[in-house]
This record gives C-alpha cells, structure tokens and sequence, in this order.
C-alpha cells in the first residue's frame, strides 16, 4: 500500500502529467463514442508522440487513451444505439431503450459511474493478483480456451433472440465470416473468391459498425424523421437512488470478476466479456424478461466487465510479458522502445514502475470519471440533433473509422457488406450479437480447436476430460437443452392453442 | 374460406423459406471446402476442417429451422382462418421497413463509397451528406439552404479534425491526385 501512494508524488512531479491525464482521456473519449474508432486505433495514432519521452510520461498518455477509450464508447451506444467500440455492444440493449423513453441522462450517469468502478476494480485485482493470476493462465492450455470461447458463444446464442436454432445460426454466419480470408496455422486462404484484399480476412471494426450502425441507418427509412424524447428529469447527483445503486452491487461484484477474467486469458478481451457479462447477468436475473427493454441491470453488467477488463488485460501483460489484446500490444511496444521487457523478472525488477502503472490506471480513471460526468449534459444535447441529420453524419464516421483499419477503402466496403447483410438478416428475425460474437471468437475457436486436436492427435477426449473444459462444455449443453425443450414446451402449446380453436 | 395468395404463403412461411435459403448457403459452404488447399505433410487437422464443422452444424440447424418455421407457419395459417390472429389488409409490406428511402439510402451509400475512391474524401462527403440528410428528412423539413449550410461547416470541421487535429489518412481520391492537386 505505502508503494502504492509513493507513486502518486512521483507522477505529478512533472506539471506535463496533468495535461497528459486530461487530453489523453479527451481524445480516449472521443476516440471511444465514435463508431468505427477505437481505444486500439488511438493508441496507435499517439503511440509516435511518445517516441521521445521518458517511460511515465509515455504511458501516462497512452494509459489515459486506453481507458478513455473503453469507456467512451457507451455514450454513442446509449444515445445512438451504435456501440462506438465493440467493448460496447451490450451497452446498446438497454441504454438504448433507456434513451429512447427520455432516461439518457440517467442510462449514461450510470454507465459512467459502473465504468469508473469497474475500472477500479479491475485495477485491485491487478494490484492485489497480479503474479497469481498471471501463473493461473498460463495453467490454461488450448482445450480450456476452446471451451471458454464456446461457452461464450453459447450463451450469447441462447440469450440473444427468441429462438435458439435463430441465434445458433446467427453464430454459425459470424463464425463463417470469420474463417473468409487465411487460415490459422497453415495460412491457406480461404473463401477470398480470389479477392486478395480477402486475404487477410474482414477487420473486426468495419464488421462491427456496419451491422449495427448501417443496418440502423437503413431502418431509418421506415421511422418518421424526428429526434429522441428527452423527458423532464432530475439531473442532481449520479441520476440512480442510493437504492437502485446498492442494488446493483451482486451485478456490479459479478461483472467486474467477469471482465477480470476474460481480461487475463490472452487474445479473448473486451469484446467478449461484456456481451458475457450481461448473458450472466439476464440469466441470473430474478427478472430476465425486464432486460432489453431498458434497465440499469444491463447497463451496469456491460460497462462494469469491459471496464474490469482493462485491469485484467494488463495481468498477461506485466507479469508474462504476453498481449492480451490489440491494446496491450501496442502498450508492450511501448515499453521495448524504453529498453524495459515486461515479463516474469520485469515484476522483480521494476517493483517502483508496476505501481506507478497502477496509480497511473487510477488516476486516468478518476479523470474519466469527472470528464465524462460533466459533460453528460453536452452529450445529452446530441439527442436534440434530428435523427435524419445525426445519422448521416455517423455514417460519415463511420466511413473515416473503417477506412482509419488500415487506410484502405476495401474496408469500406466491408462496413457496407456487413449493413446489408445485417439489415437482410434482421428481416427474419436473426439477432445481431451473436453473429458480431461468432465472429470474433470464430479465429479463436478454430486456433485452439486445431492446436488442441494436433496436441491430442486428433483426439477430442481431452476437451471432456480437463476439468475447466468439462465444466465450460457442461455448461454449454445445459444451457441448450434447457432452452430447447422450453422453447419446444412453448412451440407445442402455441401449436395445440391454434388447433383448439 | 378465402383463397390464399402468395403474399400470405411467404409471410406464414417467411421462417420456413429462409430456412431453406441458409440451408442451401450451408451445403454450398461444406462443397466449396474443398477449393481449400492443404498441406503437403500430414497434420491431423486440416484448414478445411473447421469451415466443414460450420457448414454440417448449420445444415443440421437449417434442416431445425425449416421444421419450426413450418410449423409456426402452419399454426398462424390456422389462427388467421379461424379469426384468432389478425391477418394483414392486402398489400401490407412483406418485410416491415423495407421502402423506398432504405433503398435510395443504400444506394447513396454505395455511390458514395465507390466515389471516395475517384473524388475523395472531402467532394464525395459534400455530395453524399446532402443528398442523405435529404432522403431521410420529411418533407416540410427539406429547408435546402439550411441543410446544405450544416454539410459544408460538418464535412470542414471533420475534415480538419481528422486530417489536421489526429493526423489521420482519409481517402484522396485518384481523379485529384491525376490532376496533379492534392484535396482529399
């Protein structure tokens, strides 16, 4: 503890880390409520700023981008209902209802304030865990990653949409999109119709926002052109009663652990871990049919996991040296450039800067926190902007973030064939997550199902033999059978209710 | 009894035929695995394995799918005769918000990003802004002059935020840079 608050002098001795800190967390924000840019992508952007300063000042900066950046995002997923980073798509299903009925100020108070949270325990674990949590993941082998990725995938499936066989197939076309372009291990391209921009595959992004951002634009032929209702409402204090926020805290607890976890085991990340998040939540729910339609239970459960996550990710990072993600990549880069190596001695070695890292990832959080809530009023204005003006100007957005991947326009393009197949699919009643969920666990599923396989030569036993992965592919089948035969009971009696008649 | 016209048949069995339409993606995806070239050596898992998983899980699905649509669609056939549910009056849109401004908005789209290419950023942003916020605004709220006012300060504010304030690339467009000038 006494390491941890003499980090704190040593960050604000020089006046640079305060401006640091404030635009750093700005230009996080706007990075993160922009559809199309994200956290990642602003790292990257101020990663050469930081060429010529020293180690603190450098990842004070881009500490600042990162958590800005994650937590940004609920703001265009609440007053839009387009998820500005893919940490955010949850955050849509109930912030957006919430919007819709004149409670913005309230969905994005909580967001904030759950975000802010989130973080902070993320950070505690990393304080108080770290080495342990590091050595636990390494424990994790492919068959475990296979399993956690499937449950993931199932739980989504299951609870997104009404119909099971909907929502596995709606998997099955995210985990198809994933596998265009080359193959993990081997490399063979597939699927590329000999398109060699296919090569590579469609980026996560341009994906992402063309289903939910242009899907939306499409639909809003069929609205008339107005604005959002912005309902009378009480803009003193955090705009939940001590009550609803004291309620929340099994939900907050159980979130948080989740982002946590994700966070640690390299390659899964934000993206997951929120969209899991508010499956446990809903499913643990003593009232699951409310979710969706506009409570703080959802918005909570997303932003405190994506968040958590951050301190999670940050576990692989410092004390195996391994990227958790595209973030922590770049971050790792980071800290080459200062000659540091992070890994097993790097904890040893560099005890002072480990929690100056840490009074860093609070500080920024803190900063996060007072930004974001003073300007929930300048965000709420957003909504009195006519719908038929915002959502061209997001699709412009849009545009620049997908096109902002790589500099390349196929891109583009990738964000357009991802809004009409979208668009197509939700005319049949087809969710939308679980398809963005199979996409993005599509290359891990298949990594690790492959790598796990050749490790068993081609045997599947050690998938129902490994504790972890028995209870995670367990878990998988119950939920399945459960929704099947209640979904079959359901089917049965509409059936018998049209023939009685 | 009232005839059943095709209209009635596709929105009973709207489930039931896109079942039938992703079954036939499916099969095409298990047949197109094997275009995927493999490796010489022997390895236990090929790349063509997991693309066959997808396709045979989402046949199987399909197959699920197209039972439960017929089913579905069967049951509101039977409720709609029987005057339980109620049937749609005659040329009631088949896919609810499929219309003209969706299509002219994808097409506006499509325009636009195939103009980025050739115009860039800036010409194609002016062009396309107008002409969506346009499609998409009713008509008591086309006010031509105001509309086209709030595109240029949008599409100049972005253009030098982006280009300026982050640094970022955006789209050149080759018919500029043929002509020697340089706007993005």
């Amino acid at each position: 503890m006494s390491q941890f608050l003499a980090a704190f002098p040593q960050i604000f001795a020089d006046p640079m880390a305060y401006l640091l800190i404030v635009a750093g967390t700005i230009i996080g924000i706007i990075f993160g409520c922009i559809p199309g840019l994200t956290a990642g992508m602003a790292i990257a952007l101020f990663l050469p700023l930081t060429f010529r300063m020293d180690i603190v000042p450098s990842l004070t900066l881009l500490l600042a981008l990162y958590i800005g950046g994650i937590s940004g995002g609920l703001i265009s997923a609440i007053l839009i209902k387009i998820p500005g980073t893919p940490a955010s798509i949850a955050t849509v299903f109930d912030g957006g209802p919430m919007a819709d009925r004149g409670d913005a100020w309230k969905a994005l108070s909580v967001g904030i304030v759950f975000s802010f949270l989130g973080t902070i325990f993320g950070i505690l674990v990393l304080c108080l865990l770290a080495p342990i949590l590091g050595k636990f993941s390494l424990s994790l082998g492919m068959f475990e990653y296979f399993s956690v990725a499937i449950f993931s995938l199932t739980l989504v499936a299951v609870l997104c949409g009404a119909s099971l066989t909907k929502g596995l197939l709606a998997c099955l076309i995210g985990l198809f999109m994933a596998t265009v372009g080359a193959a993990p291990i081997d490399g063979f391209t597939r699927f590329t119709m000999g398109i060699h921009d296919l090569d590579a595959g469609f980026k996560e992004v341009p994906a992402l926002v063309g289903l939910f951002a242009i899907s939306e634009l499409l639909n809003c032929g069929k609205e008339e052109s107005g604005n959002v209702k912005m309902a009378k409402i009480n803009r003193k204090g955090f705009g939940i009663s001590r009550k609803e926020f004291a309620g929340q805290t099994v939900n907050f607890l159980r979130s948080s652990f989740i982002g946590t976890f994700i966070g640690i085991l390299p390659g899964i990340g934000g993206s997951v871990c929120n969209l899991l998040a508010y499956g446990v939540a809903k499913k643990s729910s003593k009232y699951p049919e409310k979710f969706g339609t506009g409570i703080i239970d959802g918005i909570v459960a997303s932003e405190a996991s994506n968040n958590a996550c951050i301190g999670g990710t940050m576990v692989p990072l410092l004390t195996l040296g391994i990227p958790g993600d595209a973030v922590t990549a770049i971050l790792l880069g980071a800290f080459t450039i200062n000659g540091l190596t992070p890994g097993p001695m790097f904890y040893q070695e560099n005890i002072k800067l480990i929690y100056v890292i840490y009074a860093l990832m609070f500080v920024c959080s803190i900063a996060m926190f007072v930004i974001q809530y003073f300007g929930i009023k300048g965000f709420t204005q957003l909504l009195k902007v006519p719908k038929y003006i915002l959502l061209p100007m997001v699709m412009v957005l849009c545009i620049i973030g997908s096109f902002g991947t790589n500099n390349r326009i196929f891109d583009v393009w990738t964000l357009l064939l991802w809004g009409v197949l979208g668009f197509i699919l939700t005319k049949f009643d087809l969710p939308l997550t679980p398809i963005i969920m199979g996409f993005i666990l599509g290359p891990i599923c298949e990594k690790y199902l492959r790598r796990g396989l050749m490790m068993s030569r081609g045997s599947f036993l050690p998938f129902v033999t490994r504790p972890v992965s028995a209870i995670f592919l367990g878990l998988c089948l119950v939920m399945i059978v459960v929704t099947f035969v209640s979904q079959m009971v359901k089917l049965s009696r509409s059936t018998r209710g049209g023939k009685g008649a | 009894m009232e005839k059943t016209t095709v209209s009635d048949f596709f929105r009973r069995f709207k489930t039931a035929i896109f079942a039938v339409v992703l079954l036939v993606c499916f099969g095409l995806i298990i047949y197109f695995t094997k275009d995927i070239k493999l490796l010489v050596v022997n390895t236990t898992v090929t790349a063509r394995f997991w693309p066959t998983v997808i396709g045979a899980a989402g046949c199987l699905l399909s197959v699920l799918l197209f039972i439960q649509g017929v089913i579905e669609g069967l049951a509101l056939k039977r409720r709609e005769e029987s005057g339980q549910a109620e049937k749609p009056p005659r040329g009631a849109r088949f896919f609810e918000g499929a219309n003209l401004r969706s299509l002219i908005t994808l097409g506006l789209m499509f325009l636009y990003i195939l103009g980025l290419e050739y115009f860039g950023f800036l010409a194609m942003t002016l062009v396309y802004l107008y002409l969506q916020i346009l499609t998409l605004a009713d008509k008591g709220k086309r006010h031509w002059g105001k509309l086209a006012l709030i595109t240029v300060v949008f599409t100049a504010v972005i253009y030098l935020v982006f280009r300026y304030g982050f640094q970022m690339m955006l789209p050149e467009g080759r018919v500029w840079s043929l002509m020697g000038g340089g706007l993005a």
